[in-house]
Parts: structure tokens; sequence; C-alpha cells
């Protein structure tokens, strides 16, 4: 098993690490409690983690209610997070500058390193792009696998993540964190993530 | 000229009150009849060398060591150890027998043993000793990033493998 593989029972990839520090005792900051108010994919997780916890120190004889998502509130949670994200975009951030990559629409960060290498065919190798596939079957490269799929969109980040980083149990500092906006989130150091989308998990095939 | 002598210092580091958490330390980590023995090698080496900084960390880690080259002296691979300690023990420590008992304590205790030792120690002294990830670091003599790592890895491992018991 990969605790690095994000799974059903996580938090929301951002806030993950958060959860299970507050499960642990620790204090968070305001934007993981805002975010805990509404997410509860999260306070799923959170009770998961503090379960756990507690499971370890030998105070509970139960475990808190079980962190694993139906499909209806799977596509509810997804469809909140897309609302979220919508919402954010258009609050705070200029419109995104849209890439045609053949089948695909790609939204690149400014700094994202994105190259397209045939007509349904791009590589992210560095920052972060939202691609909008269409119906046509689109494929994203990335440095740990690609990502296949039609009629569904996600956002891919490239790039390390130093708090990850760790000097005796990973090899490689190379971190793709991939967030499936109709689906769920898939999160990756060592292992092969997954993708969900359109309601199915898809294997991310390595490169 | 009068001969003076040497004075005590005023105060030395008394080890005792940590006697409690390092034996329960010591047995999660996968010592058996042997944990006082090492807790006693703890307290000596406190001795041999005065604390450094904070204490916690410092006499945990002093352990930790100490087991881990028992460990290695005796022969006993990492595997091996929780079955070696499910023999000697009072509680459940085999997960099927747990689980047939629906003792979660007793599960995760059986679980947290199956970790890889980094794993378990952190796990272990963040939740059960109540080390900050910087005392972890200092107890395993990592990084805070990787005493970071081993928590979280171990946390959601167990998560799972406690799950995954109760799905049967």
């Amino acid at each position: 098993m990969n605790a690095h593989a994000t799974n059903d029972r996580d938090g929301c990839p951002e806030f993950d690490f958060a959860l299970m520090d507050l499960a642990a005792g620790d204090a968070v900051d305001a934007t993981t409690r805002e975010h805990l108010a509404r997410c509860g994919r999260c306070s799923l997780a959170l009770a998961a983690y503090r379960g756990t916890i507690d499971a370890v120190r030998g105070s509970v004889t139960t475990l808190a209610p079980r962190a694993r998502m139906s499909f209806t509130w799977m596509h509810a949670a997804a469809a909140l997070i897309v609302i979220a994200l919508g919402a954010r975009l258009a609050r705070h951030e200029p419109p995104p500058r849209v890439v045609e990559v053949a089948a695909i629409d790609a939204r690149p960060s400014d700094d994202a390193a994105l190259t397209r290498l045939g007509a349904d065919t791009a590589r992210l190798d560095a920052g972060m792009c939202t691609f909008l596939m269409g119906a046509a079957m689109g494929v994203v490269q990335t440095p740990l696998g690609a990502i296949s799929c039609n009629d569904c969109a996600f956002t891919v980040r490239v790039g390390p993540l130093p708090e990850l980083v760790d000097d005796d149990a990973c090899n490689d500092d190379t971190h793709v964190q991939i967030e499936v906006l109709r689906g769920l989130v898939a999160t990756s150091m060592l292992d092969q993530p997954r993708v969900l989308a359109a309601g199915q998990w898809m294997t991310i095939s390595g490169p | 000229m009068p001969l003076e002598l040497a004075r005590v210092p005023h105060e030395i580091f008394d080890p005792e009150p940590w006697r409690g958490d390092l034996l329960s330390f010591l047995r999660r980590m996968g010592a058996s009849h042997d944990a006082e023995d090492l807790v006693q090698e703890t307290f000596l080496r406190t001795v041999e060398r005065p604390p450094q900084g904070s204490v916690k960390p410092w006499l945990f880690g002093i352990a930790l060591n100490l087991l881990r080259d028992r460990v290695r002296r005796d022969g006993r691979t990492e595997r091996a150890r929780p079955t070696l300690v499910a023999s000697q023990r009072e509680a459940p420590i085999d997960p099927a027998i747990a689980v047939e008992r629906n003792d979660l304590a007793a599960r995760a205790q059986a679980l947290t043993e199956e970790l890889p030792e980094r794993q378990r120690a952190a796990l272990l002294l963040r939740v059960r000793h109540g080390f900050d990830y910087g005392e972890v670091a200092a107890a395993l003599h990592c990084t805070e990033a990787t005493a970071r790592q081993h928590f979280y890895l171990a946390l959601k491992v167990l998560r799972d493998r406690l799950r995954d018991g109760d799905d049967r």
C-alpha cells in the first residue's frame, strides 16, 4: 500500500496534511477551518483521522463514521468544488488564457511549461494547467504518467512540493498533483496516480 | 593551601519521571522482556552524556537507538518482531484475532506494529507522547519534513488498514 496515493478517504489534497495535523491536535489556519466548515469530504476525512489517532491512543472502541463517499455525495461534492473554483476564478482572477491543443482546451498558468506534441496530445512539464477534453480522446503527458480521457475536465499541477520531499524515503522530488474537477483527486509521489473522471477511476499509465 | 572539595552539580538530571513513557514507547516499538533493561541503559547514558537541548526527544532518541542496536545484535528482523512480541503479551496482537474481538485499540496496536520502524516511531511519538514535529525529528535524527512524512504515511496506512478490517 502506498499512502501517497490519494483515495476516497482522504480530504481535499490541498488540505489533507492540515487535516492530519488537526487530528493530532495541532492548530490550523483560518483558511483550513473555513474550508472544513463547508466541505463534507474533508469533514469525513478528519473524522477518520481522529478515529485512527484515538484508536492508537487506545481511547475508543469504535471508529468514527465511515469516510466513504456515496456516488451521489461524491457528485454533489465535485459539483460544489467546481462551483467554488469557478466563483473564485470569476472573483479574483483575470480570465484564463486558453490554448487550443487540437481536441484539448488548455488553460495554463503563467509559469506552465506546456507543449503540444500532436493533434490530441499535450505535455505539461511544469506549472498548472486545466484541461477541458472534448468528445474525442485527448492525452496529457506529465513527468509521472499520462492522463487520457474524453469529455472530462481536470487540472494538473506539476512541480516539487518541498514539504513533501523525504530525504530518505523518496528518491525523486518530482510531485504531480492532479485535480479532476468533475471527479476526485489523485496525488502521488512514488506511485502511479489515478484519476476519477466521469465517475470512472482511471489508472494513469506510466512513462 | 586548603583543598576544595569538588562540588556536585546543583541540578542533576533525573530521568526517573520518564520511565513510564519510555517503557510504553519501547514496548510498542517491539521491545518486550528487555524493555526495562533498555530503559535502565537509557538512564545510564544520561549519566555519561548529559542532555543537550530538549530532554524529551533526546531521551527517546537514545532509547530508540538502544533498541535498534539490540535488535541488530539479536539478529531479529523487523518483520519478525511483532510475532515475537505477540506471543509474550496478554493483549491480542494478531489482527485477525483482534477483529474477532472487535477491539479497535488492540487492532490499532497490532497494525501499528506492522508499520516500518520510523513510521511507527513517528506515529507513537506524535500521538501517544505528544511530540511536535521538531521533537520527532530530533528523536529520529532526521529533518522535520521527514518526520512529517513518516507521520502522514503511518496515519494513512493505519486508517486504511483499520477500515479494511471493518469491511471484512
